[in-house]
């Protein structure tokens, strides 16, 4: 396989000991491009001082931590400003994702960048939870009306709310996986489960094994390559973290079958231990032995798979990383949508939905 | 009385001039107007910045004149309004 | 080791590697397959070092050819940043301004370790210069001016400004004219060497003009801020000069500011840092003459309370 200097760094953090300064120079815009900046200066860091890591790279790492430092406050305040919208209706939230990892003070909230706030709530509260937040500032960003039914219908979100003045995005969800999704995780489950934020009333979190579920059924049911190898290092630093509860692996199999997740688990596993080299967690994968993905399908995701973690980066990305994203974007909403929708849909986006892009004003 | 709302934070120059800034918004105010012996800071966390408005009985503006207390007020108001204070009842 | 750029390395642009460009504080390796940039880009950085292929090289641009038909008819380019395309594609005839805008977009938009603005800066005599201003107040003109007057340019549009000291890094690049700046700079100053004007872009007329050795020789050394000006030339008006305070300059200034708020309380704190040690003013002129006057008037001033302690 093509070296990739980035799943080196992560895989096996003295191997960056031996790098030129043009290695380095790929890592780090690989890292850039990946949106794992933080996240790889956070891992060398862990390992060496300073004094072992070039200025040159030091100096983007820092760039990324200052970025994150001001986004883990403001998404903090961002939080209690949709509290603050919603509480007066007495509505619990839960917050996903990036926002998820900050409230619940997890370690990987220090190097993860992230830019919408991801919150759930029940489908039946969503008519007035959307009332009171575009109340407050957070209007609907799309008025398609094929979007809009597009979100509703097969989606598990509203389309994307933007705060009039600040400009902030809220991804609004009312479960964790599409209505119709191959994959379902019941959202009633999940909250029953949830954990309440300290000092934040109102404000839940998915619990220990949920949160994982959920960033694995992100990764492999959403068709987005882009954070891919984000995603996969995501679900890795969760489970070792919640590793010191006893036998997480098998708590973790079992909620996964009763969630219906248990084959999109069984590939994290399966890839944690194939890309990043990570044997501890074949325990996990001898658990979800009956989840396993038939033969034939297995070596077609692993096709796709091995070339979306190692990324686009032009002079990393193996051959046939354009298809491999095409296939993943094609498997997402085949996941999500029946054959005689799909079609339509993707015929739509494809060849009538191509808009250029805005050029960029300075 | 009046605070600071949490998360703005504060800052006074050399000149007596005073600015306001929230960091989640990027609102940044100049509090060129307001009297500046008004303004004592009262403890300074990494986090926020509570600045506690005191009405003086001689508040004096920055050329030395008097400021009556109904264009305190006005000012105070206005910060209000802004949500840059928030107002608490003694 | 670096090397100075020599004319035949025409070859070396568009061969596989590009050419490592050396632009403190970034090396840029820039590749061109197509378009004319050659001409452009060797006269408006003759006077810069590039890098071998074993520098750390900060990004990657790439101007190629649009595929399709159009291209026989109008042919279009695009500019692919470390793999991607943030511009729409642009006549042919644009390559170099559509790099230079390239170069920008990659520092704006990866380097917070530094709060950044848009604003002019100079130096003399270690006394520098900062011109915060929008386009079209007519700061390119001004900063050229000042420039080829004898201050040397630590940048023509983008200060970076070292967040915890508060020191002005350089970052010396050719110096952006328009429409009708670029005659005005042309006859005026002599020495002058700009790139041969690209018209119908979408802020009309451009043409770059070539750093002064002076600018590139010192492109490494850094300058505390002690002038803060916020120039707006108006044709025929008079010289008007009025002095801000430091809380009204900083509001002012933090217009200007690209990452102010995702760099939050850190991005304030600096911003507040760097205004503090200024003197700061509104400057407004019809005549280049007396704005140029009025610079070294005020560098006299501050040199002069500097030395008295």
């Amino acid at each position: 396989m093509r070296a990739d200097r980035l799943i080196d760094a992560f895989i096996c953090p003295t191997a960056v000991l031996e790098w030129t300064k043009a290695d380095w120079s790929v890592a780090v815009r690989q890292a850039r491009s990946a949106n794992l900046l933080a996240a790889l200066g956070k891992h060398l860091e862990s390992h060496f001082t300073a004094v072992h890591l070039p200025e040159v790279a030091l100096r983007y790492f820092q760039s990324a931590n200052n970025l994150v430092l001001q986004r883990n406050a403001a998404v903090i305040w961002e939080v209690d400003q949709v509290l603050g919208a919603l509480n007066s209706r007495q509505i619990p939230v839960t917050f996903l994702k990036g926002a998820a990892y900050v409230l619940a003070g997890l370690p990987l909230s220090a190097h993860r960048h992230f830019s919408d706030v991801d919150l759930m709530v029940n489908r039946e509260d969503l008519p007035e939870v959307e009332k009171q937040l575009m109340l407050n500032g957070w209007l609907p960003t799309c008025f398609d009306s094929y979007d809009q039914r597009y979100y509703r219908k097969w989606m598990h979100e509203v389309p994307p709310l933007r705060h009039i003045r600040r400009g902030t995005v809220l991804d609004l969800h009312h479960a964790i996986t599409p209505l119709t999704a191959k994959y379902q995780a019941n959202t009633a489950q999940l909250i029953v489960t949830q954990v309440p934020v300290e000092g934040h009333k109102g404000a839940y979190v998915l619990g220990p094994t949920d949160m994982v579920l959920h960033a694995v059924a992100h990764l492999f049911a959403e068709g987005e390559a882009e954070n891919a190898l984000r995603n996969l290092l995501d679900i890795s630093e969760l489970i070792d973290y919640y590793q010191s509860e006893t036998d997480f692996d098998a708590a973790l199999a079992e909620r996964s079958f009763m969630l219906g997740l248990s084959q999109p688990l069984y590939l994290a596993a399966h890839y944690l231990v194939r890309r990043l080299k990570q044997d501890r967690r074949k325990c996990l994968l001898k658990y979800l032995k009956l989840a396993a993905p038939n033969g034939v399908a297995l070596v077609f995701l692993d096709a796709i798979y091995d070339r979306v973690f190692q990324g686009g980066y032009p002079t990393t990305a193996l051959r046939g990383a354009r298809s491999a994203r095409f296939a993943l974007y094609l498997r997402a909403h085949w996941l999500r949508m029946p054959i005689h929708l799909l079609l339509p849909h993707l015929f739509r986006k494809l060849i009538i939905g191509y808009r250029p892009r805005r050029l960029w004003n300075k | 009385m009046f605070w600071i709302t949490k998360g703005w934070r504060f800052r006074q120059f050399a000149d007596g001039q005073g600015l306001v800034f929230n960091p989640f918004t990027g609102d940044l105010y100049a509090l060129s107007e307001i009297p500046v012996s008004l303004i004592i800071a009262f403890g300074d966390t990494a986090a926020s910045c509570d600045v506690l408005f005191r009405r003086v009985a001689d508040t004096v503006d920055l050329d030395g004149e008097p400021v009556g207390e109904e264009t305190v007020k006005s000012h105070l108001a206005a910060l209000v309004q802004l949500g840059v204070v928030t107002s608490v009842s003694p | 080791m670096p090397s100075r750029l020599i004319k035949h390395d025409l070859i070396d642009l568009r061969a596989l590697s590009g050419v490592v460009l050396s632009a403190p504080p970034f090396n840029f390796r820039v590749r061109a397959c197509a378009g004319p940039l050659g001409k452009a880009f060797f006269a408006a950085y003759a006077d810069f070092e590039r890098s071998d292929d074993s520098a750390f090289v900060d990004f990657e641009l790439k101007i190629r050819p649009v595929r399709g038909l159009r291209r026989f008819v109008r042919p279009l380019i695009s500019l692919e940043i470390d793999g991607s395309e943030p511009f729409d594609p642009l006549p042919a005839a644009q390559a170099f301004p559509l790099l230079e805008w390239g170069m920008n977009w990659c520092v704006t938009s990866s380097a917070n370790q530094y709060l950044m603005c848009h604003s002019a800066v100079l130096a003399k005599r270690d006394l520098a210069v900062m011109l915060p201003a929008p386009p079209g107040s007519g700061k390119s003109t001004l900063c050229a001016a000042l420039m080829l007057s004898g201050w040397r340019l630590l940048s023509d549009e983008l200060a970076l400004i070292e967040l915890h000291s508060g020191k002005l890094v350089p970052f010396v690049r050719p110096v952006s004219l328009k429409n009708a700046s670029i005659s005005l700079i042309r006859d005026r100053y002599q020495s002058a060497f700009l790139t041969v004007p690209v018209v119908d872009t979408l802020k009309g007329t451009v043409a770059h003009l070539r750093p002064t050795k002076t600018s590139v020789d010192l492109a490494r050394i850094e300058a505390f801020p002690r002038l803060l000006v916020f120039p707006s030339y108006i044709s025929g008006a008079q010289l008007d000069v009025q002095k801000l305070g430091h809380a009204a300059a900083t509001v002012e200034i933090a217009k200007n500011a690209f990452n102010l708020t995702p760099l939050g309380v850190l991005g304030f704190e600096s911003l507040c840092r760097v205004v503090e040690r200024c003197d700061c003013f509104v400057l407004r002129y019809g005549r280049l003459d007396e704005a140029l006057a009025w610079f070294d008037l005020m560098q006299n001033q501050l040199l002069a309370k500097h030395y008295a302690g």
